[in-house]
């Protein structure tokens, strides 16, 4: 789909109709400093019929330039090399200089993991070792370009490879970062890393994926997001346990639980509430993190946003995006504030979705029209009551 | 054990999710506790238009559903586990949600599609905040209830305005069944020793709208009204110090609770009542000049001590009945026989037209009358229904009965203090010993739920009259069903409302009665906490009842009684306007759960049908139309008014004929328009030359195709097929219906009757 599209002149968190993966951009400092968490380039996009964006070409056309005249892209953040979050790097890295990469170590595990990465994650892997061995080179003088950030706690990090990294390209769970490409973004942006944990690495690529609680400021007025990636139940709930043992101490880091927009984790799985522990027969729900959810809603007034299409389903092999956690999700929001990115601002033309913040605090100028009663109990209730008129169309009696 | 309406509401919900799960989905299977069936239910409400101190919403939320052993005559209840809406207009005890003020907005009829359409508007209203318009009245308090304790009426207006404080007394008047707040005194005046009095304390800010149950948790609120713990013992040892040996304390709170029915805000009077023993102690508390300070200890910890009792204990209060001129409107405001001699008389309903009718009956000295109501005589209901201040707080039955006995010599007034469907339920052989029945329940609940049990009476019923007026008391309607007739009052309404709609000869009386504007002007006496009800005054009523029922005796003394009667009262720029009908008799057949009732023109007008087609086209040649009627699940009856010929689409062949459909839709819009949604589209009629009127496979084709999701999605649908056997002609009525199961798939039912169009079924 084609369409004219502007990045703000705010501070803001963008949300594109990408089918069902992320690409989320966000501006940092109005034309000049922008970050894209993951990225979502199907194909099909350049169909002008289809509904997805294709993210590329806009990012080309609205990123800032940078003397040289090619777009400028601040920071790229992987939060885990699957298909559905990396997929069009290879194209971005032709098309646009990216001053800083961030990465948890999974990339770089065993063998086998390597060779199932599909060849967008492969390039990322090749660009992220490149910027290694610049940085090993010339330490103490790196440039754009030439910025990473590993972010986790691996043994990997203590291979030779590594070991020589500066400590300012690394970062642990329960840091916060607050310099993007060498720009010192204190009282703009911080993001508090909350995973992965030490003993994520072992595990499956969703499960090490990278989690951050990113605050955007304008003075006084902050706007927070938090990113999951594609964790699942265990592994959020550990999140929140984590911080939450943090209250009341010196290092008390629960102000970066609270969010005003959430992005359903694995673009609204069900295994996020959803969980079968050892003994249970079967899946249960677990209100529990529900209630850490619910619970650090700035003001009971987050948004939750699903980066899918709208084809929720509890058919098995049809998600996600899943109908029960979609349920789970609307019971914890107010009305509207659930929103999937093929759904805004409408089914049939979706176009991206923009959160802000500015001098007035954190909003969303909702393009969505309101509506004075709940519509679908209406519908409903008409529907299952039946129809009283005659028929539409002609009805066929008779004796033969 | 789950009853047939509880099955209904099963069905019902379970069709209302099929529509949409996301939107809306049941949530595990109905359980039953003790006489309810609890369903919950998960509804998405999307982005709707919310404003500042509207409810707490959610984009989804749950609710619970009580559904009623008697539903869909009853109303299920609705609440939520949760305390998010606590404290909202509405919503009383943190989790129950009040849909409807009263029972005349119920439509058993609609069951839970109308009940869901209702919380979709509760919703709406909710999310902007505009539950209780500041220019309505505010609705009261909610709190425990002692009934141990008589009623208090409150008549003296509050002695200070919303938002002020006031310390001081409330002069009470005790009467046999209720107690009066007739004044109220400073503390600087003199008292009169022989008045009671209690001690009255106002407070300047409101509590919660649910008031604590406990103790502790009132203490809390009332500091937060301005009232500290010290207080609160002193005024309740005060309070003590008032009240007699052996009686309960009564301490009267006035808050700033209530609006008039202008919208100006008003205190709501609250009595607190205290054990009589607890009383006892409570005048321990208060110091004497005398005491030593050993003593005063005493008194301390004695204090100290019964708060501690109070504070674990639940809080009673007695039941107010406003009286208060300040809030209560008067229902006059604005407003300008021998042949029962020795009969058994029954009246059902004992409000405005019962009561008055009942006069009317008992000075025509019949043998015996016997009264059933089982509502309460409140003390605004003075000004036009037949009760004395006397009887306030007694049952209205029974309070009639006494006054009745008063204007009655060798009559026998028997009350029964019940619920007239239940009265008549409980004993069919009684039931059918009355000379006559009259209702005056003018409740379409009662009506439509006799005649869903109408035959169980076997054809043996009494004479009925009912009567009904509108809600400006201008106009009346009354029926007359004679005895064992096929159908009840609720049938002879329909019948009414068809004729009176069709033939528009009485407009104003057809739009008080059934058009959108027939509710206007009702309005709630006592503000916010009482039923709807009409403008009227004992005049127009007792014109309305006495006029009526001339006629309804008149007719029953007739060669052919059964009838109805539509008037209007003159009044200023209007002229006395009054019209008798017959009413249509309707030929009931039994198809499958349903009764159908056929007006028998349309085999009149069938067979006209059929003739035109013969002399069109052939004998062998199938025609057919639309049937035009009212279907009622909750009574479970289909209705046949009218029938019409072949929409000019229509196809016939020999041995098929096909059903256009031009002009349908405008046809049904028509008759539902001018009938005020009475008489719609029911079903298909055709014919089946020389052969019997049994459904072929191309019949049950179309009609499962009519009636299914996949197709044109009526969920249900009538067919009726008029054919012959041995020169005889017959009718074939087939009723379907579509029941939905779960996992989207659903079942189609189909009843069936066989009779001949000159004699019975066969």
């Amino acid at each position: 789909m084609s369409n004219e599209f502007k990045l703000p002149d705010a501070k803001s968190v963008i949300f594109w109709p990408v089918g069902t993966g992320d690409s989320t951009t966000i501006v940092l400092k109005p034309k000049q400093i922008v970050m894209q968490i993951d990225l979502r380039e199907l194909e099909k996009a350049n169909d002008p019929n289809e509904p997805e964006w294709c993210i590329i070409d806009e990012l080309v056309k609205m990123l800032p330039k940078k003397d040289n005249g090619r777009p400028y892209l601040a920071l790229f953040v992987l939060t885990h090399p699957d298909k559905d979050h990396i997929q069009g790097f290879a194209e971005l890295l032709k098309r646009v200089d990216i001053g800083e990469l961030w990465h948890t170590p999974k990339i770089f595990r065993d063998q086998s993991d390597q060779e199932a990465l599909c060849e967008d994650a492969k390039v990322f892997r090749k660009e992220a070792d490149r910027r290694r061995k610049a940085i090993l080179a010339a330490p103490n003088s790196i440039k754009s370009c030439d910025r990473l950030r590993v972010i986790g706690h691996d043994d990997i990090l203590l291979d030779d490879k590594y070991k020589g990294l500066p400590e300012n390209c690394k970062s642990r769970p329960g840091e916060i970062i607050r310099f993007v490409d060498g720009h010192d973004l204190t009282g703009h942006f911080e993001s508090f890393i909350h995973a992965p944990f030490k003993d994520d690495q072992a595990k499956d690529k969703n499960k090490t994926s990278l989690s951050m609680n990113v605050i955007l400021s304008e003075g006084d007025k902050h706007g927070q997001f938090f990113f999951f990636g594609d964790r699942e139940y265990t592994t959020i709930k550990r999140i929140f346990e984590t911080t939450e043992s943090t209250k009341n101490s010196k290092r008390d880091n629960t102000l970066y639980l609270f969010w005003n927009v959430m992005l359903s984790a694995h673009h609204c799985s069900k295994a996020v509430m959803y969980y079968q522990a050892e003994g249970d027969k079967e899946e249960c729900f677990k209100k529990d993190i529900m209630e850490y959810f619910e619970k650090y809603s700035i003001e009971s007034n987050g948004y939750i946003v699903s980066s899918s299409k709208s084809d929720f389903s509890d058919e098995v092999g049809k998600n996600p995006p899943h109908a029960k956690a979609r349920k789970q999700y609307e019971g914890i929001v107010k009305p509207g504030h659930f929103i999937c990115t093929h759904e805004y601002p409408s089914e049939q033309k979706p176009s991206p979705l923009i959160f802000t913040v500015d001098k007035n605090g954190f909003g969303l100028a909702d393009k969505r029209a309101k509506s004075q009663s709940p519509a679908g109990l209406a519908t409903t209730v008409t529907a299952a009551r039946g129809g009283t008129q005659p028929p539409s169309t002609q009805v066929g009696f008779g004796k033969l | 054990m789950t009853t047939a309406g509880q099955q209904r509401a099963i069905q019902e919900l379970e069709r209302l999710s099929s529509i949409d799960p996301n939107e809306f989905e049941l949530i595990d299977e109905p359980r039953q506790y003790e006489n309810w069936l609890l369903a919950t239910v998960s509804i998405r409400l999307g982005l709707i238009e919310q404003r500042a101190g509207g409810l707490d919403l959610r984009e989804r939320e749950q609710f619970i559903l009580w559904i009623p052993s008697d539903f869909p005559f009853n109303r299920p209840h609705l609440t939520v586990s949760h305390e998010r809406f606590a404290g909202f207009p509405h919503v009383t005890w943190k989790h129950s949600i009040c849909l409807y003020q009263s029972s005349i907005e119920w439509n058993p009829s609609d069951g839970l599609y109308g009940f869901f359409d209702r919380l979709r508007l509760w919703l709406t209203r909710a999310a902007i905040n505009d539950m209780d318009p500041i220019e309505g009245p505010l609705e009261p308090p909610h709190y425990n209830l002692d009934s141990n304790q008589k009623p208090f009426v409150i008549r003296a207006n509050a002695p200070c305005p919303p938002g002020e404080s006031w310390y001081g007394l409330a002069v009470l008047r005790k009467n046999q069944n209720y107690t009066e707040l007739v004044n109220w005194m400073n503390l600087s005046e003199e008292w009169q020793t022989q008045e009671h009095l209690a001690f009255a304390v106002v407070l300047p800010n409101p509590l919660p709208m649910e008031f604590p149950t406990k103790g502790g948790n009132l203490f809390r609120e009332l500091e937060k009204a301005g009232m500290d713990r010290k207080e609160i013992l002193r005024d309740l040892a005060l309070a003590a110090l008032l009240t007699p040996e052996g009686e309960p304390l009564y301490l009267v709170v006035g808050l700033p609770m209530r609006r008039a029915s202008d919208g100006s805000p008003r205190q709501h009077i609250a009595v607190w009542t205290v054990s009589s023993e607890t009383a006892g102690y409570l005048k321990k508390v208060l110091p004497d000049e005398s005491d030593s300070q050993e003593l005063l200890n005493i008194r301390k910890d004695l204090g100290d001590a019964i708060m501690a009792i109070f504070e674990l204990s639940n809080i009673t209060w007695c039941k107010i009945l406003e009286d208060r001129a300040e809030i209560v409107v008067r229902r006059d405001n604005g407003t300008p026989m021998s042949w029962f001699n020795g009969k058994k008389v029954l009246i059902l309903g004992c409000g405005a037209l019962g009561s008055w009718t009942a006069e009317i009956v008992a000075r025509a000295n019949p043998r015996q009358i016997e009264l059933v109501d089982d509502s309460l005589v409140k003390p605004g209901i003075l000004a036009r229904q037949n009760f004395e201040s006397r009887h306030v707080g007694l049952n209205k039955s029974i309070a009639l009965a006494d006054r009745l006995s008063a204007i009655t010599f060798g009559c026998s007034v028997v009350p029964h203090p019940d619920e007239a469907h239940k009265f008549l339920l409980n004993d069919i052989a009684r039931f059918q010993e009355y000379d006559v029945v009259i209702d005056c329940t003018a409740s379409n609940i009662f009506q439509s739920k006799l005649e869903r049990d109408w035959t169980k009476f076997d054809s043996r019923t009494p004479d009925l009259i009912s009567l009904i007026i509108d809600s400006q008391a201008k106009h009346t309607l009354c029926v007359v069903v004679p005895k064992n007739a096929p159908g009840g009052i609720w049938n002879a309404y329909l019948g009414l409302k068809l004729r009176l709609t069709s033939e528009n000869g009485l407009p104003n009386i057809t739009s008080a009665f059934y058009s959108t504007r027939a509710t206007d002007g009702m309005f709630q006496p006592e503000p916010g906490c009482s039923d709807p009800t009409f403008v009227g005054s004992t005049a127009d009523i007792f014109s309305s009842a006495s006029n009526a029922l001339n006629w309804a005796i008149s007719n029953l003394q007739g060669k052919n009684p059964g009838g109805a009667l539509a008037l209007s009262t003159p009044v200023h720029n209007s002229k006395y306007a009054s019209e008798v009908m017959e009413l249509p008799r309707f030929r009931e057949v039994q198809v499958g759960n349903y009764r159908v009732r056929i007006s028998p023109h349309i085999f009149t007008q069938a067979k006209a049908w059929i003739k035109q087609n013969h002399r069109s086209r052939s004998q062998q040649h199938e025609t057919g139309g639309l049937l035009w009627g009212f279907w009622d699940d909750a009574i479970g009856g289909i209705w046949i008014f009218d029938l019409s010929g072949p929409p000019s689409d229509s196809r016939h062949d020999p041995g098929h004929f096909i059903c256009g459909v031009r002009g349908t839709l405008e046809e049904h819009n028509r008759r539902f328009d001018q009938s005020f949604g009475l008489c719609g589209f029911v079903g298909h009629w055709h014919t089946h030359p020389n052969l019997p009127s049994y459904q072929s496979s191309v019949d049950m084709s179309s009609m499962i195709n009519l009636v299914s999701t996949v197709g044109q999605n009526q969920k249900r649908s009538l067919m009726m097929i008029l054919g012959s056997v041995h020169e005889m002609d017959t009718a074939g009525i087939y009723v379907y219906e579509s029941q939905p199961l779960r996992r989207k798939h659903e079942m189609i039912t189909v009843g069936s009757a066989q009779f001949d169009l000159d004699g019975d079924r066969t």
